[in-house]
């Protein structure tokens, strides 16, 4: 039996470690970044969320500034809520998005809540919502005067009513 | 001279593999370590867009608001309620194992709101190796979670990281195409969660839980619009044909509609809307019977095989 050994020279051998380190950086990159950067948001919203909030979800969303015609680009999520159950749901802006986020709560045509009220100029960063028909919900994200933005919204659980 | 032929040629081969696994990664890792060949898997699934599908599952039933409910019962934990592990090694396609993942996802919930940390090692680690199984093991924080379960203090973190945990693994599969999966993930939790509850309904036949059983016809209708588009693959039929029998006893089950407008209160900066629509259930003790039968014959069925 012969036995094939490979040497390779320290030329190659660098070579492996680079081309092995590029592999490597790109293949983490890849699946990880934009994950990582998102879940520190998630994390800390969670946290603004409170300590007697339960996270169940989070819907994030990044949008364009408005077009010539004005309108607010917005982003919808639908979510399954329960009867008896009281929810808190939270808003917090990405880091150096131009935008404040605005959180509306609708089930198929009511609006139930909104983290901005257009007559008063008031903003909430969270809002409870104590839920007597269970079914689907939607929320919709948008930017204050139609900014470029980005954000992550927690859905969590309160109590059970 | 030869020297350096080696070394352009070694430097052509191995920019020409780096190349090629970069591409694999970016594209072709979904594809990887299925039991059922990706083909197969993907077989007759309908191209429902990614958004509408989304649209369907989001939080389509947790098992925290199941969990929460039954703890509030003051029922006591219960063990011989959750699914034993015993089988997870038989499970011989990535659709056993997805679905078992969401049952056990649904354990955890149970054993995390009765802080029953101590338990919960068990499960990780199952979750952990279905998780793996099915190619989305590194969104599963096994060590921190098992870290966290050491101690029953961090049930927070616990509670927080397991269920960002099934997040990621649920929006890493569906973003890989993978969502047939994913509605296996769900549908597995949904069955666990009702399972649980109609067994707490026996010990304690409270109203609210009565109502909790009930209004999955809802929410079952939800999930049996995201299973029926992956009805065309035979393998994944078998599950919609279980859930369907489900579905035909909670047909029975009415529900109905009251009116009314939201009252919005802001109290120490924090606004609470209070809804006044109400969906109020109405079942029988035979609808219920019904159910609870064929829930249990079902979950028992599928945990097995």
């Amino acid at each position: 039996m012969t036995n094939i050994v490979i040497k390779p020279t320290g030329q190659i051998s660098k070579l492996l470690i680079v081309l092995g380190l590029i592999i490597a950086g790109w293949v983490g990159f890849d699946q990880d970044a934009a994950g990582q950067s998102g879940s520190k948001l998630v994390e800390l919203c969670n946290s603004v969320a409170g300590d007697d909030a339960t996270y169940l979800k989070d819907f994030y969303v990044e949008l364009d500034a408005a077009g010539p015609e004005g309108k607010a680009p917005e982003q919808r999520f639908t979510i399954v809520l329960s009867k008896n159950t009281e929810y808190r749901f939270t808003v917090c802006n990405a880091e150096g998005s131009q935008g404040k986020a605005i959180l509306q709560l609708y089930d198929v045509s009511k609006l139930y809540a909104s983290t901005y009220n257009p007559q008063t100029g008031q903003t909430f960063q969270s809002f409870n919502f104590q839920c007597q028909k269970t079914g689907a919900y939607h929320l919709i994200v948008s930017f204050l005067d139609g900014k470029k933005g980005s954000a992550v919204v927690i859905a969590s659980f309160v109590r059970t009513l | 001279m030869i020297k350096k032929i080696i070394f352009i040629a070694s430097a052509v081969i191995l920019i020409g593999v780096s190349i090629y696994i970069i591409y694999i990664n970016s594209h072709l890792k979904p594809h990887e370590n299925l039991d059922v060949p990706y083909e197969e898997v993907n077989k007759g699934v309908i191209d429902i867009e990614v958004e509408a599908v989304k649209s369907i599952t989001e939080n389509i039933s947790s098992p925290i608001e199941i969990a929460a409910l039954i703890k509030e019962m003051g029922v006591p934990f219960n063990r011989d309620f959750l699914a034993p592990t015993d089988y997870v090694s038989n499970y011989s396609t990535n659709y056993a194992q997805a679905f078992a993942l969401g049952v056990f996802s649904a354990d955890l919930g149970y054993l995390n709101m009765y802080n029953k940390t101590g338990s919960v090692i068990d499960y990780l680690t199952t979750i952990k190796n279905l998780a793996d199984a099915i190619n989305v093991g590194q969104y599963f924080d096994f060590a921190t979670l098992k870290r966290l379960a050491s101690n029953s203090s961090n049930v927070d973190s616990l509670k927080y990281i397991s269920v960002h945990s099934f997040n990621q693994i649920d929006q890493n599969l569906r973003q890989r195409k993978r969502g047939n999966l994913s509605a296996l993930i769900i549908a597995g939790a949904w069955l666990e969660g009702i399972y649980i509850t109609i067994q707490v309904s026996k010990i304690k036949p409270d109203p609210k839980l009565l109502e909790k059983i009930g209004e999955q016809k809802i929410i079952l209708s939800d999930l049996m619009t995201l299973l029926a588009s992956y009805a065309k693959d035979p393998i994944f039929k078998n599950y919609v044909n279980e859930f369907n029998s489900i579905k035909a006893k909670f047909d029975e089950v009415q529900i109905t509609y009251e009116q009314g407008e939201p009252v919005t209160v802001v109290e120490n900066g924090m606004m609470t809307v209070v809804q006044k629509d109400r969906s109020i259930v109405h079942i029988t003790t035979q609808q219920l019977n019904d159910i609870s039968q064929t829930v249990e014959l079902i979950r028992n069925r599928l945990i097995r095989q």
